[in-house]
């Protein structure tokens, strides 16, 4: 009984069905939002990135965050720093000391790297909230110049605002820096077989630390992104988020136990987690304990393929060589 | 001359006393305890013991733990009833966790009162409390539905689900909404979501919001925390959304200047302290009980009635919110 009137192209379903929200999503500009809201955490990964392929890990990474932000807020709130770009730089160089220090701890000092972050962590958050710093008050809006609220924001290029192009800055810098350096290829050699790297003659103390400092280094711009972005920052900023940075990794098929892991797979990680983010509120749930059953359940099932896929490949290399 | 002078003195001296006679809070000291020292909130709250203290005479002393702990506040406590003040004026950080010690004080003949978070009823003699729910709720509504000319759909975003008090709010807002009242015919309510009191789940669910809804006009949101994120996210979209909800004008006032919001809202933690003063002399001084259906003159608060609270006490409400708009948000800014 169809008439011809009523026969409609198939991607009108997906634009007149809204309650659909998934192929809303898909199919709208809320790509753009799952870039924005992706593009800060994405930043983290690259950086946790380096600090997984080492066989290390860093929990402060938020923490970080959060102080960095709080720092660079305060000095602009009082006036003492008015440009944009020395905000950016302030953030970047605070993280990477902190993540340095994360880094000597862990390699000279012989500390497990979840222990040394998870202290720091615990310093750095308490540091914000004592009077010299935030006291009981938050950075807000109006501490902040307009031209460093509009800089991520309101300027695009190509319709992605310059928040996403950051974010795609530091991926193409991070990979180029993976693939293609000598000491890129060391952080490999590492997280793989330390002993073996540092027969080979690899500093690998040196390595890890440069590792702890670009990840900290990481944290600290996304602490900027963060303040440009919300135009907000108190004590509990991203509190815990630092669990969705390494399940985006997790998720891009980086190996927690070091030595492996690609930048397009942390890529892929990072947006997908984004998209968790941006599109359970679509569905109308309006419930946070489903987004994160979602990320678990996705977890569980992203790492059980990569420890099946893996098992077929042994199994496949063993037929291979008829044993 | 010395005659003169003397009994110039003399009189001064009688006079002044009389003066302070005429006091009624001669003589009683309250001990003030808040749930967190250093808070700014509540140094606003201790500006009202001070102007309440001008007026009336007492004296007063004021303290909270570091920490936000009720252990912490157990201490301070027993602190003062062996410092033998007359009355207790409690912020509670639980309001099980102080009742033993708050009768122990009661026995020892101290009146106790709770503001801004109540001691459990069987704990204390008097909660004072800045408004009914059923006031903050309808104030809120009623504002948004002003802002966006009386008709359009809104939204609310709340805190947590399972907020007891947000949840009280939203009932009372869906109640009003539902009563069939003329002013509500044009308005559509599409729903409650929870930011969850976190700043970036918030924003995403304001960008949810927005998605879903290309008309929606309004959104209330209720909680702190959640005001400026859900500002900032229509700044961001550049959509013409309105918001109003209890917020911080420190946090809002960058947001009222723009328009996104014309009005917020949040009790004044001056007038909550001013209140309270009011009420522990008059019980101390046996002049008012704080019974329910009692009545009580405030200052320049007027006249305010004790009515039931839900826990089976008696509370005394202010019923009257702060607003925050254009105009008075300046003023605001570094109190709340």
């Amino acid at each position: 009984m169809q008439t011809k009137k009523e026969r409609k192209p198939i991607y009108s379903i997906l634009i007149e069905h809204r309650e659909i929200p998934l192929l809303a999503v898909l199919a709208g500009k809320s790509w753009l939002n799952v870039l924005k809201n992706g593009s800060i955490n994405m930043v983290m990964c690259c950086g946790m990135l380096c600090v997984l392929l080492i066989g290390s890990i860093d929990i402060s990474i938020t923490a970080i965050l959060a102080f960095a932000g709080a720092v660079a807020g305060k000095l602009m709130g009082t006036g003492v720093l008015q440009s944009t770009v020395l905000m950016f730089l302030l953030g970047i160089a605070i993280g990477a000391v902190i993540g340095a220090v994360n880094g000597v701890l862990m390699s000279y000092g012989r500390v497990i790297s979840l222990i040394v972050t998870l202290s720091t962590s615990y310093i750095v958050r308490a540091l914000i909230p004592m009077s010299w710093l935030l006291g009981m008050n938050k950075i807000n809006p109006t501490q902040l110049t307009q031209g460093f609220k509009d800089s991520l924001i309101n300027h695009s290029f190509l319709g992605l605002p310059f928040l996403v192009w950051l974010a795609v800055l530091v991926v193409v810098v991070t990979g180029v820096f993976l693939k293609y350096t000598r000491t890129g290829r060391n952080l490999y050699a590492v997280g793989s077989n330390a002993e073996a790297a540092q027969m080979r003659g690899v500093p690998i103390n040196r390595i890890r630390v440069l590792a702890h400092t670009i990840c900290g280094a990481t944290a600290g711009l996304a602490g900027i992104m963060w303040l440009a972005f919300y135009a907000a920052i108190e004590k509990g900023s991203a509190l815990g988020d630092e669990m969705f940075t390494i399940a985006a990794c997790v998720l891009g098929g980086v190996a927690v136990t070091g030595g492996y892991g690609k930048i397009t797979g942390v890529v892929i990680g990072a947006v997908m987690i984004a998209f968790i983010d941006s599109a359970i509120p679509q569905m109308g749930i309006g419930n946070s304990m489903i987004t994160e059953f979602i990320k678990g359940i996705l977890l569980l099932v992203a790492i059980l393929l990569n420890v099946i896929l893996q098992r077929i490949a042994e199994k496949q290399d063993l037929a291979r060589r008829n044993i | 001359m010395k005659k003169v002078l003397a009994l110039v003195l003399t009189l001064m001296l009688v006079f002044s006393v009389a003066a302070f006679a005429e006091k009624a809070g001669e003589g009683i000291t309250i001990g003030v305890v808040y749930k967190q020292s250093g808070n700014a909130y509540f140094q606003a709250g201790v500006t009202g013991f001070e102007q309440a203290a001008e007026e009336l005479g007492f004296e007063f002393m004021h303290d909270g733990p570091d920490d936000g702990s009720s252990d912490g506040q157990i201490r301070i406590i027993e602190n003062y009833i062996a410092q033998g003040v007359d009355a207790l004026c409690i912020s509670a950080n639980d309001p099980a966790a102080l009742v033993d010690v708050c009768n122990e004080a009661r026995e020892a003949g101290i009146k106790v009162i709770s503001w801004d978070a109540k001691v459990d009823a069987e704990g204390r003699d008097l909660d004072v409390e800045p408004a009914s729910a059923k006031v903050i709720g309808v104030t809120q509504l009623d504002s948004i539905v002003n802002s966006i000319g009386g008709e359009g759909q809104i939204a609310i975003l709340s805190a947590m689900a399972t907020a007891p008090n947000q949840n009280l709010w939203i009932s009372f807002i869906e109640e009003a909404l539902n009563s069939g009242d003329e002013k509500y015919a044009n308005i559509e309510y599409v729903g409650t979501v929870y930011g969850d009191d976190e700043y970036t789940k918030s924003f995403n669910e304001t960008q949810a919001l927005l998605e879903k809804y290309p008309d929606l006009k309004g959104i209330i949101v209720p909680t702190t925390v959640g005001g400026p994120a859900v500002c900032k996210c229509i700044q961001d979209a550049g959509r013409d959304v309105k918001v109003t909800g209890l917020t911080l004008a420190s946090d809002m006032k960058e947001f009222i200047d723009a328009g996104i919001a014309d009005e917020t809202f949040l009790w004044n933690p001056i007038e909550l302290g001013y209140a309270s003063s009011y009420a522990a002399v008059a019980l101390v001084k046996g002049e008012f009980t704080g019974a329910v259906g009692e009545t009580l003159e405030v200052g320049e608060l007027g006249t305010l009635e004790v009515t039931e609270s839900d826990d089976g006490g008696s509370i005394l409400f202010l019923n009257k919110l702060n607003s925050f708009t254009r105009e008075t948000v300046d003023a605001w800014v570094d109190i709340l």
